[in-house]
């Protein structure tokens, strides 16, 4: 079949002002620094591939580029065990997906989770880990339980936390203590609503992290309207229904779960959110 | 970060493909206000998800299918709040370094534009906005808005008589209109 000529491109006099018009359209672009602006926004929630040596890295490229590390161990890892070539993939795409869930965000959120939770024993950890991306024929038998020698506040690298790789530590103490909140307030203006929506998510999860789940909470739900349209909305809801459980609010955070899951079945976070939905 | 399945990176992406991206997103009816956030949705989606990519579409049609997607999303949020773009917001995005009198024309032709692709069939209008602005292959819209090729090119007939009949009628009411002011003057 052959494509018909561009009506630009026939250049001839009958069609000069349909030309005119097309070319106009043609021409319709963002400004130089409206460019920059929204990429600067992108940029924001991104996990960079090497963080800035030089300068105290910022807490979202802390957090990419563990998360960085994470795919590359979950990847090499992988390849050692000698998996088969299919679970290699699903696997090689969990750890992907996680990276790029919120920009680094979310996944240093649930990378840097203390391991003693109130369900943090057997496979319902296990679970709890595994993005719900990958399918659900990823070899659960051969994932080895969280160990349990590991202390409350280690940071466990997702792979580890999967039981896919031998649990050797990743390089996160230099990290973990540029993680203390306070100490890592945000370095520029947020260059759109999106990296406010990002930089709150970051100081939610750091509460989080810390124990300070009312904290945490206080913060998502005062902001809430804020960012009801937001791009982050399922991380937030997420990290706010884990924020209600660990306050006690189990019955709230039952509900909302739930309310998530029929929201977002396909949510990345589906997961984790259901062992707050069971009774 | 290199994209699997594709030689460019996401930045690449951006730079070749921003205005094209912000160009659906308005035409699939994003409230102006929520633009900038729209697009930086489209991105990080692109990002999100360039493991389920690999290359299985052209990038246009990917983006165009996020697009379309993104902008469902966002005229639901904004229950409906449609707005449709003004003539100076338009002017905003013209080449800086224009003068003023090219940018005053571009404004007028655009505008023109506009009328005359709102009053297309909204089927139509997609497909030949694609195809004669966007530069999209017959291929890429067969794909993008799935029909066969083959109905891709007769559709692009129709909206291509569909946009001439409506160009013709616009040059006619302004030549009428024109002879009516002349003749209300004399």
């Amino acid at each position: 079949m052959i494509a018909p000529p561009r009506i630009v491109d026939a250049g001839d006099d009958e069609t000069a002002i349909e030309c005119d018009l097309l070319r106009a359209g043609r021409a319709v672009k963002l400004s130089p620094s409206e460019r920059k602006r929204i990429w600067s926004g992108v940029s924001a929630l991104l996990p960079p591939v090497i963080p800035p040596v030089s300068s105290p890295p910022a807490e979202s490229a802390a957090a990419g580029s563990m998360a960085a590390q994470v795919a590359v161990r979950g990847a090499q890892v992988t390849k050692a065990a000698g998996a088969a070539t299919a679970t290699a993939a699903a696997l090689v795409k969990g750890a992907v997906v996680a990276i790029v869930l919120a920009g680094g965000a979310v996944v240093a959120y649930r990378a840097t989770l203390p391991v003693e939770s109130p369900r943090a024993t057997g496979a319902p950890e296990v679970a709890k880990a595994v993005p719900s991306k990958a399918p659900v024929s990823a070899p659960a038998s051969s994932l080895a339980p969280v160990p349990a020698h590991v202390p409350a506040n280690a940071r466990v690298p997702v792979s580890a936390r999967e039981g896919v790789a031998a649990p050797v530590p990743l390089n996160a103490p230099a990290r973990a203590r540029r993680d203390i909140p306070g100490e890592a307030p945000p370095r520029r203006l947020p260059a759109s609503r999106l990296a406010a929506e990002g930089q709150l998510v970051l100081a939610a999860r750091n509460e989080l992290r810390e124990g300070h789940a009312a904290a945490a909470l206080m913060r998502l739900e005062t902001q809430r309207e804020a960012f009801a349209n937001g791009a982050l909305v399922q991380e937030r809801e997420a990290m706010t229904i884990e924020a209600l459980q660990r306050t006690g609010r189990s019955e709230e955070a039952r509900r909302r779960a739930e309310a998530f899951v029929r929201a977002y079945p396909s949510s990345p976070h589906v997961a984790t959110v259901k062992q707050f939905a069971a009774p | 970060m290199q994209i699997v399945g594709s030689p460019m990176t996401l930045e690449q992406i951006y730079e070749k493909h921003a205005d094209f991206v912000w160009r659906c997103l308005r035409r699939q009816g994003v409230p102006p206000v929520d633009e900038s956030d729209a697009i930086q949705e489209v991105f990080l989606t692109v990002h999100r998800t360039l493991d389920t990519f690999q290359g299985r579409s052209s990038l246009p049609t990917w983006l165009f299918t996020i697009c379309r997607s993104v902008a469902r999303d966002r005229r639901q949020r904004a229950h409906r709040r449609r707005e449709v773009a003004s003539v100076d917001l338009l002017g905003e995005d013209v080449d800086q370094r224009a003068d003023a009198a090219a940018r005053v024309e571009h404004n007028a032709r655009l505008s023109r534009l506009e009328s005359i692709l709102a009053a297309m069939d909204p089927d139509l209008r997609e497909l030949f906005v694609l195809y004669e602005i966007e530069d999209m292959t017959g291929e890429e819209i067969s794909q993008a808005l799935s029909l066969p090729l083959g109905t891709v090119y007769s559709r692009l007939q129709l909206a291509r008589a569909a946009f001439k009949r409506e160009v013709v009628r616009m040059e006619t009411a302004d030549e009428t209109s024109l002879v009516a002011r002349a003749g209300g003057r004399s």
